[in-house]
């Protein structure tokens, strides 16, 4: 990575390789010194890399031209390993954070939690009774179709039916009449 | 007096991006006479500026500064 200095246009560029400073680093580099420099971004012609310009605000010497690169390559560096630092603990910053919110949110959260809970347990409870009535009830009905003959009735089927039939019976006589 | 000239400056649309270049835009309008216009991967912005004013650097840095704020 070679820097060109153009003293006249009071700038320098450089590239970058996205592959060791990915583009969130290089805007965080960038917002650092985006007061102090007018900064420009652009990809390059190679693939994995961004070409960087810096331009000095005020007249600069080769030097300080110099300097400024020098700065903003430091500064990759910081951002670089800041985000690291804060991928690494990102977890553990979580797990702190939701306890400060817990704690400051009181025992009431708590108490509110354990009361859905319970309602949880409770309706659990009461689906697997039911569940455990249905595969009775079917195994009861699987016997009485193995065992029984259905000329038996032993589910009373015949009786519903006739009363029905016989409802019907009276119903279509009452509307011929 | 100072020498207008048309400045023009190519901004990648994978690094800046688009919304935060309209906006740049609409707030240098009310200073120059600014045109944004699409082409390709890049979005080509000209300006109608004194060539001794670096507008089109300080464009494109008001121009990452919003999209930096945007992320």
């Amino acid at each position: 990575m070679k820097a060109s200095i153009d003293l006249k246009g009071n700038l320098v560029s450089f590239t970058v390789n996205t592959e060791i400073y990915s583009k969130d680093v290089i805007y965080k580099a960038c917002y650092v010194f985006i007061d102090k420099m007018y900064i420009l971004l652009d990809v390059s012609n190679k693939k994995d890399l961004i070409l960087v310009t810096l331009k000095g605000k005020t007249a600069l010497s080769k030097k300080e031209i110099e300097k400024l690169e020098g700065e903003f390559m430091n500064e990759l560096l910081n951002s670089l390993l800041r985000s690291k630092i804060s991928k690494r603990n990102q977890k553990l910053l979580e797990h702190i954070v939701g306890g400060a919110m817990g704690a400051a949110l009181g025992v009431n959260v708590v108490k509110e939690s354990n009361k859905s809970e319970d309602a949880n347990l409770e309706d659990t409870i009461r689906a697997k009774e039911i569940e455990d009535a249905v595969e009775a009830l079917k195994i009861q009905l699987a016997e009485i179709e193995s065992n029984g003959d259905y000329e038996n009735d032993e589910l009373g089927i015949r009786k519903i039916a006739s009363v029905k039939k016989c409802k019907k019976v009276k119903l279509n006589k009452g509307r011929s009449k | 007096m100072k020498k207008e000239k048309d400045i023009k400056i190519r901004l990648e649309n994978s690094i800046y991006n688009t919304k935060c270049i309209k906006q740049a835009a609409l707030d240098f309008s009310s200073s120059i006479d600014i045109v944004i216009k699409k082409n390709g991967n890049y979005t080509e912005v000209s300006m109608i500026a004194s060539d001794e004013d670096d507008v089109a650097f300080e464009f494109a840095n008001y121009a990452l500064f919003l999209t930096i704020q945007l992320k």
